[in-house]
């Protein structure tokens, strides 16, 4: 009795390590609590999303791809067990590697880095036709892309002094401010 | 027998006694936790009995005022003149088809004292502005998409409006649409607005010289969220219950000054204020109170974070890779951890008042001479797996941090921190003291039963 038990729970372990050894799939994305690693915004459960497991099995969600980006930049791209992207019309969880995608700097993406991806060149080239806009990029020219963040309207006129900005008179503000730069030795 | 009947007819008595108190307690409780958040409104959309609204605008000549008199009017419409239109009473403009219920594509157009009820599901607004010098003041706006939304228009005034969206219990099902939508439009004023149940109550993204001001926002995801705004003001907001007070991503030269974000608490991810990426920035004299973290600051650099209270949230204030800032004057109360600090180094920390700190001022300036250093040890064990939560301030943990202590010297810290509450009017200003009357009446209320029971109910020697 005591031998059939133990060989029960020998089965059931050894199913329950079997169901851990899945490979990197794509999780569904939950708004309640998911929110991006790098700008700590709600990850929305939209064509934006991004996300990423290493090879250690930690999952990581982003809102934009731009932000996917920034992760790989500080944590490198070697330890990643596989990353995706999603269809921007049907949602569908595409890996990076596969997808094509169109940059036009004015198409608005959460953290404006103006990237949309498609499943196949065909979709994307459709959406370029549709908006007027856009140039098609695939995963290896992601890696000679700039990144940038449209925020050409905010800059407008850069007369930027830096402390230009309006700051109450309150005398300790400005003392402190006088003293910023001989505190930073 | 006389005796027994008597002390039967006493217990109950106070039986009595106790159930009132009891039901007085509980009554007294349910009607201070009521939310006082506007009532649903009945707007009953039947839009055939509407008015067409379009045709009088066509009428009206440049540069008049239209006055609407009383009832339903049906959207959706195109303001492509300069004119005022001004509702007389109750006047429901009623929108159900993929269109802003009101576009206004004309410079100097100003809406007044309507009511817009906007109830196609999607990324229209209830009004769309695309033009200058407009005015929308007074407006009740029920939408099921956005409510106003700017687009390439400056010089706009928005102030004493409504906004709501549908009513949600869950922020999975909000409103997708935001209240105020601001791209690309500079120098707008947003003021005394009500916003709530929509996704993001103010959102500015790609614009400059912004003034949001006064407005009361309640139940929605981000309450104001700036992104790459530039030259802007954020003052005296009040945000309750949404998911993060002020989402102020990308910023520069701004001034967030007098906001109170309070109950942030409802979500996992809940924030006071999260500054990301911000520049040269003041922020002062908020108040963040009952939120997960009160403020979190992360790429952020030469900002000002004075005199801000920062109270009874589980994580005070909270730094990632933020350099150069200056921190001085706040005060950390009732805090469950009061700050944790990432990759923050030379910033000038000091004269904040930390509840939990001892600090020794033989000086006697009001300044403690030992420094309060904030350990990172924990911050960094639950970066790499957030299951170690668990352990939070659990013995082994509270060792190991203090084992962990050979690069004191990279860590924030607050050079010197106050000896007493920096900003006693804020303390005093906030809900905490209204409230404590109300704890003093239950209590003695408890007290009072408490004795009569011990008195009167107590097993008697005998």
């Amino acid at each position: 009795m005591k031998n059939w038990k133990m060989g029960l729970i020998t089965i059931i372990i050894i199913i329950l390590t079997a169901c851990g050894s899945n490979k990197y799939e794509a999780v569904a994305i939950n708004e309640e609590v998911d929110i991006c690693v790098i700008c700590n915004m709600q990850v929305k459960d939209d064509a934006f999303a991004t996300q990423l497991t290493t090879k250690d099995g930690k999952n990581y969600k982003f809102d934009d791809i731009g932000c996917m980006n920034e992760w790989k930049k500080q944590n490198g791209t070697e330890n990643i067990g596989m990353d995706y992207v999603r269809d921007y019309n049907d949602k569908e969880w595409i890996e990076f590697d596969k997808a094509f995608y169109v940059y036009e700097k004015s198409i608005r993406t959460p953290m404006a880095y103006g990237i949309v991806s498609f499943k196949d060149k065909k979709s994307a080239d459709t959406f370029i036709e549709e908006q007027g806009i856009g140039t098609i990029l695939t995963a290896a020219d992601l890696a000679n892309h700039e990144w940038l963040q449209n925020e050409e309207m905010m800059n407008m006129d850069m007369s930027d002094e830096g402390h230009s900005h309006e700051m109450t008179d309150d005398s300790v503000q400005n003392h402190d401010m006088n003293e910023d730069s001989d505190h930073n030795e | 027998m006389k005796k027994e009947c008597l002390q039967l007819i006493n217990v109950k008595q106070s039986k009595a006694f106790l159930l009132g108190t009891l039901i007085l307690i509980i009554l007294c409780i349910t009607i201070y936790d009521l939310d006082p958040s506007i009532a649903a409104a009945s707007s009953s959309a039947d839009q055939n009995s509407a008015t067409p609204l379009q045709p009088l605008i066509d009428e009206a000549s440049e540069g008049s005022v239209l006055f609407l008199p009383e009832g339903d009017y049906a959207g959706p419409i195109i303001v492509d003149k300069k004119i005022t239109i001004v509702g007389k009473g109750k006047v429901n403009v009623i929108n159900t088809k993929n269109k802003p219920a009101i576009e206004i594509s004309a410079n100097n157009a100003a809406l007044k004292n309507l009511s817009i009820s906007h109830t196609y599901q999607g990324r229209e607004a209830g009004v769309l502005v695309k033009a200058d010098y407009v005015i929308l003041k007074g407006l009740t706006i029920h939408t099921e998409g956005y409510g106003i939304m700017l687009r390439d228009a400056h010089y706009n005034l928005i102030q004493n409006n409504i906004i709501r969206g549908a009513q949600v219990e869950s922020l999975e099902n909000v409103n997708k649409g935001n209240g105020i939508d601001l791209y690309q439009s500079n120098h707008n004023e947003i003021q005394n607005n009500q916003i709530s149940y929509v996704m993001d109550a103010i959102y500015i993204e790609n614009s400059q010289y912004a003034n949001v001001e006064s407005n009361q926002i309640g139940k929605v995801r981000y309450a104001i969220h700036c992104m790459y705004v530039n030259r802007s003001s954020v003052l005296n907001n009040v945000g309750e219950n949404n998911v993060t007070g002020a989402m102020v991503m990308g910023v520069k030269n701004s001034t967030i000054s007098g906001n109170t974000f309070r109950k942030q608490d409802g979500n996992v991810n809940a924030q006071g204020m999260l500054l990301f990426d911000v520049q040269d920035s003041l922020i002062e004299n908020n108040t963040l109170e009952g939120n997960r973290v009160g403020i979190y600051i992360q790429n952020s650099s030469n900002n000002q974070i004075n005199k801000n209270a920062v109270n009874k949230n589980f994580v005070g204030i909270q730094s990632l890779s933020s350099k150069d800032n200056v921190i001085e004057f706040n005060d950390f109360i009732s805090n469950v951890i009061e700050a944790v600090a990432m990759e923050s180094m030379n910033n000038k920390m000091q004269y904040n008042y930390w509840d939990s700190f001892q600090g020794i001022d033989v000086e006697g300036d009001g300044h403690s001479d030992v420094s309060y250093h904030i350990n990172p040890f924990y911050q960094n064990l639950v970066q790499r797996n957030s299951s170690y939560q668990l352990f939070f301030q659990s013995p082994g943990l509270s060792f190991l941090s203090d084992m962990f202590t050979q690069d004191k010297n990279t860590w924030s810290r607050d050079e010197s921190p106050s000896m007493h509450i920096n900003n006693q009017a804020f303390i005093k200003t906030s809900e905490s003291n209204a409230k404590s009357g109300f704890v003093f009446i239950t209590g003695i209320l408890l007290f009072v039963s408490a004795i009569y029971t011990i008195l009167y109910l107590g097993v008697r020697r005998s």
